[in-house]
């Protein structure tokens, strides 16, 4: 079933659970804008705090969504944003987008030119190529 | 509405089109749209979810700019999903930076 929160597979325009918490995580217009200042530079709490419309507290919570969503990783107090969810998340949306735009003109393309080949090669009297060189 | 909606440039990756995809059914309904499935009583039963529940999430999905209505039908809005995966390459790109040793 498309959509299965913990079986979906991003290839397949599903949403695994990973990629499903990263999206609902960065769902918090505070929380995203979080993310980015870590992505942009490697941070501390304090300095995020110092700029952050919200209080330290909210501040500390917002981290520690990011942190359990595998957004965001701990070095002595530097956060840093991970590559572990990002290329999933990619994926999703590249499958997503590749459904909505070219997808079926693509493989309606891709089909049309194999069987073609494929009647080629039996008007000459020799084996259809394979479809990889479709 | 939907004349309109249609020549609307490609939203920016602001507030509510991460608000949009944070709730779990609105991926779904989502990912059955890009499937091919248009129409909101079909939606419904493809997904599980109440025709009225359809009908909100789809106007939250308008109002991020991922979807857009013509002659009842909805569609998704495939320059959406490219302001997506440009933003989602970026946030890779530049944690792969910050990862780097320094």
């Amino acid at each position: 079933m498309s959509g299965d929160p913990v079986r979906g597979d991003p290839v397949r325009g599903e949403t695994t659970d990973l990629v499903a918490a990263a999206l609902q995580a960065l769902g918090d217009a505070t929380r995203r804008d979080i993310f980015e200042r870590i992505l942009a530079r490697p941070s501390r709490i304090v300095f995020l705090a110092e700029s952050a419309p919200v209080s330290r507290p909210a501040v500390s919570h917002h981290v520690r969504v990011l942190k359990e969503a595998g957004l965001v990783r701990e070095e002595d107090g530097l956060l840093i944003a991970t590559t572990d969810v990002l290329p999933a998340i990619r994926v999703y949306f590249d499958r997503l987008w590749f459904e909505a735009s070219v997808g079926e003109s693509w493989m309606r393309e891709r089909f049309a030119v194999s069987r073609r080949m494929h009647w080629r090669g039996a008007e000459i009297g020799v084996a259809a190529p394979r479809s990889k060189s479709a | 509405m939907s004349r309109l909606a249609s020549t609307e440039s490609p939203p920016p990756a602001g507030p509510e089109l991460f608000q949009a995809l944070a709730e779990p059914r609105r991926r779904q309904l989502l990912e059955t749209l890009v499937s091919g499935v248009q129409e909101v009583g079909e939606l419904s039963r493809r997904c599980d979810i109440p025709r009225t529940l359809v009908v909100h999430h789809l106007g939250v999905l308008r109002r991020a700019g991922l979807v857009q209505f013509q002659r009842r039908h909805a569609f998704v809005r495939p320059e959406c999903l490219e302001t997506l995966r440009r933003y989602f390459d970026l946030a890779l790109t530049a944690a792969a930076i910050s990862t780097l040793p320094r």
